[in-house]
């Protein structure tokens, strides 16, 4: 996949960068308003961040020049303003998602992947890891051709952790995920711990051990062993 | 009290009091002017009478005659002193049928033989009569006085005080969240004009403090965020460095979740700040009840994991006017609240009707004192990370919509009671 990081920030724009790349991505930087202009208009991306307080313009003119220009490319608005009006504004112009910072680099990752299955993927749409597969259209998982029986937040949870493979995750950042707003931070840790206990019994039915693992006192990693 | 009855009832009070005392004086004066004028009268009449009886020989009748008004002449042996008096006396009138007052002097003369005690009398009612049509007089014109000053001063007040009532009018509807400035007429009297010009002053400072504020809060947001997303964004690339310890991997983790309590502290400060500046505009129906079953959809894994009985009964579907943002916040913050204390295995019992909501949680008692429940960073259990701040927000969002929030504890139950 190939993107672009339209952020002035540049500490926080390589953060992005590096977390991405261990994907194997292709990602630009764009530090300001002119350059992400000459790069949206000289080369295709899958994706583009867009943060909207640029020190030469609004990342809303980029996202209206993208709409206008017709590119097929997803577009993600992260920006530490987090009022109603701003995200209705950013999503009216055309944006697909809304990210306000501080955001985590995993909820990050796995947006940017769900929009690029939006948008790239027509028709059959499947994502696999080791012997689970994951059917996002039909929110189904199979685990070598068998239907895996989850509820809807043990679902959410486990494409989380699929987006995030290799990489840990914490308590934090899966209840954010999970509930937002709903959760109290004091009793994450119980929520996901009660979640990622009944999925992994789900998937030790189905013969599938050790994709979850515990850091201790922090939070889980995903892996394909 | 207004001010033009407040100025009117001592105009009034200070004239009627001016007036009566100034009436007494006239009143005195007057009658001591005709009393001298009597008074004078009977003395001419005394040394006409004197004179007479000192050239008359005999016939004191006939001086009796010729002296005009009431007169009586007896003899006497001795002079009782004083030699002249004067007296006030009332005696019967037969024309008139009543008795009248008279002013008398009494005097001694003789002939040269005979010594006579004289009494004149004069009648008092002319001069009386003259005083009570002066009195009435005076009176009435006090009083025409009064009524044309009284109006007088109430039309001119009016003219005079209207720049007055103009300023007070435009403060009273003085909104700070408007940015239009505060524009007060031109006063042509000097203390008025120096009244508008200092509030001009005042309320566009206040206005400009206001806006800055808004300004402040929104910018801080956008500041401490950034960096703080760097910083969390640091910590989760050290996360997934392969050759961490646990122990490094455990700080990180702790930096990485103090960073997000932070973040989400300062957006419950901002949020805070917002709803006092009345930055919630977007004012819309909401029915309760849809908002209530809609979020308690949201939280429903949450209450399952807790073993946790949710009652809902809704009496009545009540309309409010409120924020759409601020009405979710709200309820968002009631159910958490009612979630987050309670204890395993507990209950949670909403009521909606048309004129209340009340939500009852099992829970244990409050080790802070109720008054404190609502203020910030009051955490009624030991669960440090909680933010203690949900309540205060509650509470300002009833505040700003004249929502009466009540709270109660019975028998192991936390009782929110929110009257709309």
């Amino acid at each position: 996949m190939k993107l672009l990081i339209i952020e002035d920030e540049i500490s926080l724009a390589n953060s992005i960068i590096s977390f991405l790349k261990m994907d194997g991505h292709i990602c630009e930087q764009a530090t300001n308003y002119k350059t992400a202009l000459e790069k949206i208009n000289l080369y295709q991306y899958d994706c583009a961040l867009v943060d909207i307080n640029l020190p030469d313009g609004s990342g809303l003119d980029i996202i209206r020049q993208l709409k206008v220009a017709n590119k097929p490319t997803g577009i993600i608005i992260i920006s530490a303003r987090d009022t109603v009006d701003d995200r209705i504004k950013g999503l009216e112009i055309g944006a697909d998602d809304y990210l306000v910072k501080p955001f985590d680099l995993a909820e990050l990752n796995a947006r940017i992947k769900s929009l690029n299955r939006r948008i790239n993927f027509s028709g059959s749409n499947m994502i696999e890891a080791g012997k689970i597969s994951i059917y996002p259209d039909e929110l189904q998982v199979k685990i070598e051709g068998d239907v895996l029986d989850l509820t809807k937040k043990e679902y959410d949870l486990l494409l989380f952790f699929v987006s995030n493979t290799n990489r840990v995750v914490t308590k934090e950042t899966i209840a954010e995920h999970l509930w937002g707003d709903y959760i109290d931070m004091a009793d994450s840790y119980d929520f996901v711990y009660a979640h990622i206990k009944n999925l992994r019994k789900k998937l030790q039915e189905k013969g599938i051990e050790n994709y979850i693992h515990t850091i201790y006192g922090l939070g889980y990693k995903f892996q394909v062993l | 009290m207004k001010l033009l009855t407040k100025t009117t009832l001592y105009f009034i009070t200070v004239s009627l009091f001016v007036f009566f005392i100034g009436g007494i004086g006239i009143y005195q004066l007057i009658k001591k002017l005709e009393n001298d004028k009597v008074n004078q009268e009977l003395i001419g009449q005394m040394y006409k009478l004197s004179h007479d009886l000192s050239r008359t020989k005999s016939d004191l009748q006939k001086i009796a005659i010729i002296s005009s008004g009431l007169i009586s002449i007896t003899h006497v042996h001795t002079v009782i002193q004083p030699f002249v008096q004067f007296k006030d006396t009332l005696m019967f009138d037969k024309v008139q049928n009543q008795y009248v007052s008279y002013r008398g002097l009494t005097f001694y003369a003789d002939n040269n033989k005979l010594l006579y005690k004289i009494d004149i009398y004069k009648s008092l009612t002319e001069s009386n009569y003259l005083i009570e049509q002066i009195a009435m007089m005076v009176t009435i014109m006090v009083l025409f006085f009064l009524l044309t000053v009284y109006f007088l001063y109430r039309y001119f007040f009016r003219q005079i005080w209207s720049d007055f009532f103009i300023t007070i009018d435009k403060i009273n509807r003085f909104d700070i969240s408007s940015p239009e400035k505060l524009d007060f007429p031109e006063s042509m009297i000097i203390e008025f004009h120096q009244l508008n010009k200092g509030l001009k002053l005042m309320t566009e400072r206040i206005i400009n403090d206001f806006q800055g504020l808004k300004e402040f809060v929104g910018n801080l947001s956008h500041e401490i965020q950034t960096p703080l997303a760097i910083i969390k964004s640091k910590t989760e690339l050290l996360l997934q460095k392969e050759d961490l310890s646990e122990h490094k991997l455990q700080l990180t983790g702790e930096i990485h979740s103090e960073t997000l309590r932070l973040s989400k502290l300062i957006k419950a400060l901002t949020l805070l700040t917002k709803i006092d500046n009345k930055q919630f505009i977007h004012e819309e129906n909401i029915n309760l009840k849809d908002l209530i079953i809609f979020h308690i959809k949201g939280f429903e894994d949450i209450i399952e994991i807790k073993e946790i009985k949710i009652r809902t009964e809704i009496l009545s579907e009540p309309v409010i006017k409120m924020d759409t943002e601020l009405a979710n916040i709200l309820i968002v913050n009631l159910i958490k609240n009612a979630i987050g204390h309670n204890i395993k295995k507990g209950e949670i019992d909403i009521e909606l009707s048309k004129e209340s909501l009340i939500i009852k949680n099992s829970g244990q008692a409050l080790n802070i004192s109720p008054e404190k429940l609502f203020n910030r960073f009051s955490k009624a259990n030991l669960k440090s990370e909680s933010l203690g701040i949900g309540l205060s927000i509650v509470k300002k969002i009833c505040d700003s919509y004249d929502i009466d929030i009540k709270y109660f504890y019975d028998d192991g139950f936390h009782e929110l009671i929110l009257i709309f």
